[in-house]
């Protein structure tokens, strides 16, 4: 049983994204087989989550690029808030792709404040953080009332110009159709995921997800890089070998925000296409959660960005997709189990298959999940990540310290 | 004397420094500043509003306590927000579900309302203690999870009969869980306050709360404690103190009162939960009170007053067809430039008073040397 | 900036290495260095060897470029030089290996190696580091210095031995061609100790010269080819191992004087207040802080404990306050078993505490004096009374320590940052005298203060011995230990290695002891 374990060990990162993918989507395969919802894994869901994948995705790039310099980013949100309110703003006054630009120049100017008092001026980062979380409310609402409607819009116009679809499989896109159509188990499944993700793609998710390969090969990759993360984990060793740490730290934040700005144009472009105010409704934070699910790296973002952005489409599905997510949660807990089981820790072990026979009784002797609760389930899961895998994380080293030359 | 100008320094810094921004953004758009000032002025100070402003600054006052309190100890109970909607939530339902004699009902329902909020507070607590999670990603999480459960319990088991009430809510309380207002007490010594206007009496509790805070923070032991971990928990430990448990036991109390917070209306005119009766934001309201007002229980309520007074205001400014987002833009400046003048006085205010105490205590000897090395130079 | 090519260092010419004339360096107060003069030759390993304070650190500072001399000159082979920051010393291949290694845990060996000195790729692939050349670049230098290291490990992963290895590459990798080493053995175990020494000298033979700091004379005498000593801030002496022994070391070190002690009566008597037996603290992968640490202190007695900085002394005092965990040992107060005690409850019972770090242990510096005066003191009387402070009591005790202990500050209400360091230690003195404790741990307790204070901290040191207060001293003055102490003991690497008596020590019986040079010698 160890054998594979150590083969995956030795696989390099970037190739075990098919693995993750395909693990995922048969434990999605045998639920939607075990509980008959086949909405669970139809091109439809899954479009919508990898849509709503994004916006966290580029919350917690923003995030990854603050923290790997030392500066926690709780201010995310207003930063994201910002770029929903510019990204609308460019759109309707110049067009979509004008929108895109100030929607991540507003996020990066929430950025730069944010550097400027936590870098600048010693402020505590998470203080800084809410301050600018709240001013991001504030002034958005206010440049919404006094540019559109009046003195109490919530909302603005409709952008009259999308940013357009593609589709990047043109020949296969119709046999890859039947397959998903026939439902058989994992087959089907990856041609519906695989589908959602290459047609009617809108480019702002192609721009988004270039943007992953892009930060890791910067940040490890390149000297600008090393110099950043050092500044992250030891700034003192980088400040003695000539690194400028302040600069390194305005850089990330900075960039931080502008992704962060990122993201709030993707919540106007991809779904509302306008700006409303609660947009962003807490992906900020949970764009926080993806980035410590993926450990600060990149790809783990992804993945977290991924899980995260499924819990969210799960809104608007029809109650027995919900529903079988109870099944799915057990087949995870099971396959935990066998993980757990195969290096001989017997009691997790069994507290996971206890709760994995809670969770489908629970599933069996219910019709549904209380409606209630379903726009939490991202929020819940994270918590759970966070407990259960806080104990393999490792954060930069000097994360959320405040740093003066001199030392203080 | 020149340390209470310091003290006062950095809001008034900011307070002036968000004033300008304000007005320059006004600028930029088709109002005037001055009107928008002047109504500011004019109305806020009116009757009414004044009312507005003293019954929106008794929550905003005790949840700038519940997060003073765990700032004293440097801890950021961001968790608030969460807090205080299910304790008003579980302290709704119970008091509507019991008849007790008044003063028993009262303090009942505020006691419920304190160890609810006081158990969701000790859940990051725990989390952070057991597994290492960041209490600040759990406590954000759990602010969201708590409007979630919140809702669900609401709607399954906590509301009242839909025969009864058409309206999502729990079940009405009796009197004997009400709080009176204050126009009576306050016509008999001659301010006359229409009836419409009512004055809150919460703010009593809020003054309560304050006062208890007070007391318990700087004139007991564990206040002393508390103090001393956030101030420098080295020294601290050094001096007797259990951290651990300090930590749990502060995140304890700041939730307990926390649990206050969203209760004026279910004790008052309200006298039930319901998405209207219970105000959202307050937790991170509170964050920023307790900025504006250093965690000081006087700075506090200085602080409480000015921001509910920019929150009332936003009405007339809003009859009068003014943008009233720009008190919400004053919030937010105000409380980025508050943090940062604290920073900024801090350094120069210490500075000075070492180096004037230095000059003042010439004691013919040489300052403390810079690496610790000894600075008497040992004949050879 | 590219990395340099790798090639062997130029031929020994008749310059020195390094060249130090009449260094001077002032601090606010205090000089530091004064008339230093350092030949370092080619290719040797050259010991500087001093006690604490004596100004070796801020030598040294000066010579990798953190400060600059405020007179004198500094040559690198035979060319003066003038460092405006360690960039330029590294430049004039001057490297440093701090004794508190600046690696990042959790970057690999080949990240910390190459951070800010990144090789990169050519042409049009320029802002990409080019690892393969990094990889190339560490083997070979690994192999030529004998200085093996994986470049793709974790630091974290690394044990103490390894990670020196990698900071003294890191420094070569830049073309270093002097090494300046800070206390290289202070957190090494024998055997890394043996391999270092042989590392050394596999680096000397490859033109690279060593400056050795150090205060242990065995190890110095056994690899350095010369030994400066440094003492009260100015080179007193040169020599070479063969024509001085540890003990004649030991002597220049320390100063042909040592103060007599003033005689005076004993007030030691027979009741032991607090025993400690067999302390140890073990550390993974180190060597113990704590190694079966005995010692007994009588009412009415000051045991001095003497040694240089980092042989375990911070972690004694810990244990016996009760902020650090011990692995083995007992400690006994009035013959009560302690060990386990929370720290609180070790001050209720009368443990008081003059902490060695006034700043970072001893006071609240935003707090006013009075409140500071309750610190450590917060569950008894005057300044508490059932669960509430007595503010009257406590500021009423304050205006006392004022008083009596020559504390200059206009009112209580200052807050305690804003006092001079001189008369932070006198309150701190004044808050444990007051409270009257049974047992006072005194660490370094004139530290910092201007002489008149000293005279007088002494003074309430020894009023409170003869009302019959145990006291520990631990002080790296000797004049203090001589002047003040009973009993004498000389603590090195974790260990008490001798007793001695303070009327009769003498100074080089005193600095080799300290220096580890009395080891295995018979006394």
């Amino acid at each position: 049983m160890k054998a594979p374990l150590a083969l995956l060990a030795r696989i390099p990162r970037w190739a075990r994204f098919p693995l993750y993918l395909a693990g995922g989507m048969s434990v999605l395969a045998l639920a939607r087989v075990l509980t008959g919802a086949q909405q669970l894994t139809a091109e439809n869901t899954m479009r919508s989550a990898i849509e709503l994948s994004i916006p966290i995705a580029m919350a917690g790039l923003g995030g990854l690029w603050a923290e790997r310099a030392g500066v926690v980013n709780i201010g995310l949100e207003g930063m994201m808030i910002l770029g929903t309110w510019f990204g609308a703003f460019g759109g309707i006054a110049y067009g979509p792709w004008w929108g895109v630009a100030l929607g991540v120049a507003g996020g990066a100017v929430g950025g730069l404040i944010h550097a400027i008092a936590t870098v600048g001026f010693g402020v505590d980062h998470i203080i800084s953080g809410v301050a600018i979380n709240l001013l991001g409310v504030g002034a958005t609402e206010f440049l919404t009332s006094v540019n559109w409607d009046g003195a109490s819009a919530k909302e603005s116009p409709a952008i009259p110009e999308s940013l357009p679809r593609v589709d990047l499989i043109p020949f296969i896109k119709d046999p890859l159709r039947d397959l998903a159509g026939q439902g058989r188990f994992l087959l089907s499944d990856l041609a519906d995921f695989f589908l959602a993700a290459t047609t009617n793609i809108s480019v702002l998710i192609l721009l988004a997800g270039a943007l992953f390969p892009l930060t890791y090969f910067v940040l490890w990759k390149t000297p600008l890089g090393l110099r950043l993360r050092s500044v992250g984990e030891d700034p003192d060793a980088a400040d003695s070998l000539g690194v400028n740490v302040y600069a390194m730290k305005f850089l990330a934040v900075t960039v931080s925000g502008a992704l962060a700005g990122l993201g709030g144009v993707s919540l106007v472009y991809l779904f509302a296409q306008k700006f409303q105010s609660g947009q962003t409704n807490g992906r900020g934070f949970i764009g926080l959660a993806a980035m410590i699910f993926g450990n600060w790296r990149p790809g783990g973002l992804v993945v977290g960005a991924g899980l995260f952005g499924f819990m969210d489409s799960m809104q608007s599905q029809i109650d027995e997709t919900a529903h079988a997510l109870l099944i799915v949660a057990a087949l995870v807990f099971v396959i935990t189990a066998v993980y757990t089981a195969v290096k001989r820790r017997w009691v997790p072990t069994g507290l996971l298959l206890a709760t994995a026979l809670g969770c489908w009784y629970w599933y069996a002797s219910t019709d549904e999940l209380p409606r209630e609760l379903i726009p939490y389930f991202p929020h819940f899961t994270t918590l759970l990540v966070l407990v259960f895998a806080s104990q393999r994380l490792r954060m930069p080293a000097a994360d959320g310290k405040v740093w003066r030359r001199g030392g203080r | 004397m020149k340390r209470l100008i310091l003290q006062f320094a950095a809001p008034g810094l900011a307070i002036g420094f968000a004033l300008l921004v304000s007005a320059l953004m006004l600028s930029i758009t088709e109002y005037s500043a001055a009107e928008v000032f002047n109504v500011i002025v004019t109305e806020g100070f009116s009757k009414v509003y004044l009312i507005e402003t003293v019954n929106r600054a008794a929550p905003y006052y005790i949840s700038g306590v519940a997060v003073a309190v765990g700032f004293k100890m440097n801890l950021f109970n961001i968790g608030v927000e969460g807090q205080y909607k299910l304790a008003a939530l579980f302290a709704a339902a119970a008091a509507g579900a019991v008849s007790l004699p008044a003063p028993i009902h009262v303090v009942f329902t505020l006691l419920v309302a304190m160890v609810v909020g006081a158990a969701w507070a000790s859940i990051p607590a725990i989390l952070k203690a057991t597994r290492g999670v960041s209490e600040v990603i759990s406590s954000i999480m759990l602010n969201a999870i708590a409007l979630g459960v919140g809702s669900f319990l609401l709607g399954r088991w906590l509301r009242a009969p839909a025969s009864v009430s058409p309206v999502v809510g729990t079940p009405s309380t009796d009197p004997s869980a009400r709080l009176p207002t204050l126009n009576g007490l306050l016509n008999s010594i001659g301010l006359n306050i229409p009836d419409a206007n009512r004055v809150q009496s919460y703010i009593l509790v809020a003054a309560v709360v304050g006062v208890i805070y007070h007391i318990l923070i700087w004139r007991t032991r564990f206040g002393y404690d508390l103090r001393a971990t956030g101030s420098n928990p080295e020294a601290a430990g050094a001096s007797g103190v259990n951290a651990k448990r300090m930590i749990v036991t502060a995140m304890l109390l700041s939730g307990g009162f926390a649990g206050l917070i969203g209760l004026s209306n279910i004790m008052g005119q309200a006298g039930r939960y319901t998405d209207v009766s219970v105000v959202s934001g307050l937790g991170f309201t509170g964050i920023a009170i307790a900025l504006l007002g250093r965690n000081h229980p006087v700075g506090i309520a200085f602080a409480a007053l000015l921001w509910a007074f920019m929150d009332a205001v936003q009405t007339p400014l809003s009859n009068a067809a003014l943008p009233k987002q720009i008190t919400a833009i004053m919030q937010g400046i105000t409380v980025l430039s508050v943090v940062i003048a604290y920073e900024v006085v801090r350094r120069v205010g210490s500075r000075q008073e070492a180096s004037g105490l230095r000059r003042d205590t010439t004691e013919g000897g040489e300052p403390p040397p810079i690496d610790g090395t000894s600075p008497k130079v040992v004949p050879a | 900036m590219t990395a340099p090519t790798s090639d062997a260092p130029t031929a020994p010419t008749a310059d020195f290495a390094v060249e130090l004339r009449g260094i001077v360096k002032r601090f606010p107060g205090v000089v530091a260095n004064r008339d230093v003069n350092l030949q370092v030759r080619p290719a040797t390993i050259h010991a500087v060897v001093g006690e604490n304070g004596a100004g070796k650190s801020t030598l040294m500072k000066i010579l990798y470029g953190m400060q600059k001399p405020d007179e004198g000159t500094i040559k690198v082979g035979g060319e003066e030089v003038s460092f405006r920051s360690p960039t330029d010393a590294i430049e004039a291949g001057i490297g440093m290996v701090h004794q508190h290694f600046m690696l990042a845990d959790n970057l690999t060996v080949l990240e910390n190696m190459i951070l800010g000195y990144e090789p990169r790729r050519a042409g049009p692939l320029r802002f990409l580091v080019d690892e393969r050349a990094a990889r190339e670049r560490i083997n070979e230098l690994g192999a030529r210095y004998g200085l093996p290291v994986d470049p793709d490990a974790l630091v974290e992963q690394l044990g103490v031995g390894e990670r020196q290895r990698v900071e003294i590459l890191k420094v070569l990798y830049r073309g270093a061609t002097t090494l300046i080493l800070d206390e290289p053995t202070a957190v090494l175990v024998p055997q890394e100790v043996e391999e270092l020494f042989a590392n050394l000298a596999e680096l000397k033979s490859e033109g690279i010269t060593i400056l050795f700091i150090s205060h242990k004379l065995d190890e110095v005498l056994s690899v350095a080819d010369d030994i400066t000593v440094i003492r009260a801030g100015t080179t007193v002496a040169t020599r070479q191992p063969h024509e001085v022994t540890a003990r004649q070391l030991a002597e220049i070190m320390v100063g042909s004087e040592l103060p007599t002690p003033e005689t005076r009566e004993s007030t030691v008597t027979d009741t032991v207040e607090l025993r400690v037996e067999g302390l140890t603290i073990l550390r993974p992968g180190l060597r113990p802080a704590l190694d079966n640490i005995s010692l007994e202190i009588r009412k009415g007695e000051i045991v001095g404990i003497a040694g240089v900085e980092g042989n375990g002394q911070t972690e004694l005092i810990g244990a016996i306050m009760g902020m650090v965990p011990v692995t083995d040992g007992r400690i006994e107060l009035a013959g009560e078993d302690i060990t386990h005690w929370s720290t609180r409850r070790r001050r209720e019972n009368g443990i008081g505490a003059v902490p060695q770090d006034r700043q970072r242990h001893g006071l609240l510096l935003d707090a006013p004096l009075w409140e500071n005066q309750i610190l450590g003191h917060q569950s008894q009387a005057p300044n508490a009374n059932g669960p509430w402070i007595d503010r009257e009591g406590a500021r009423a005790r304050t205006t006392e320590i004022v008083e009596r202990f020559d504390v200059r500050t206009p009112t209580i209400d200052v807050s305690a940052e804003a006092l001079s360091g001189g008369n932070q230690q006198k309150f701190i003195i004044g808050r444990e005298l007051l409270a009257e404790p049974s047992v006072m741990i005194a660490a370094h307790p004139t530290r910092g203060v201007d002489v008149g204070a000293q005279a007088f901290i002494w003074d309430q040191l020894r009023d409170a011995r003869s009302n019959g207060l145990a006291t520990l001293l631990i002080s790296a003055d000797l004049e203090e230990l001589i002047g003040l102490s009973d009993t004498l003991l000389v603590i090195y690497e974790g260990r008490i290695v001798a007793q001695l008596d303070p009327a009769h020590a003498t100074p080089e019986e005193l600095g080799s002891h300290m220096t580890g040079a009395g080891e295995g010698s018979d006394s």
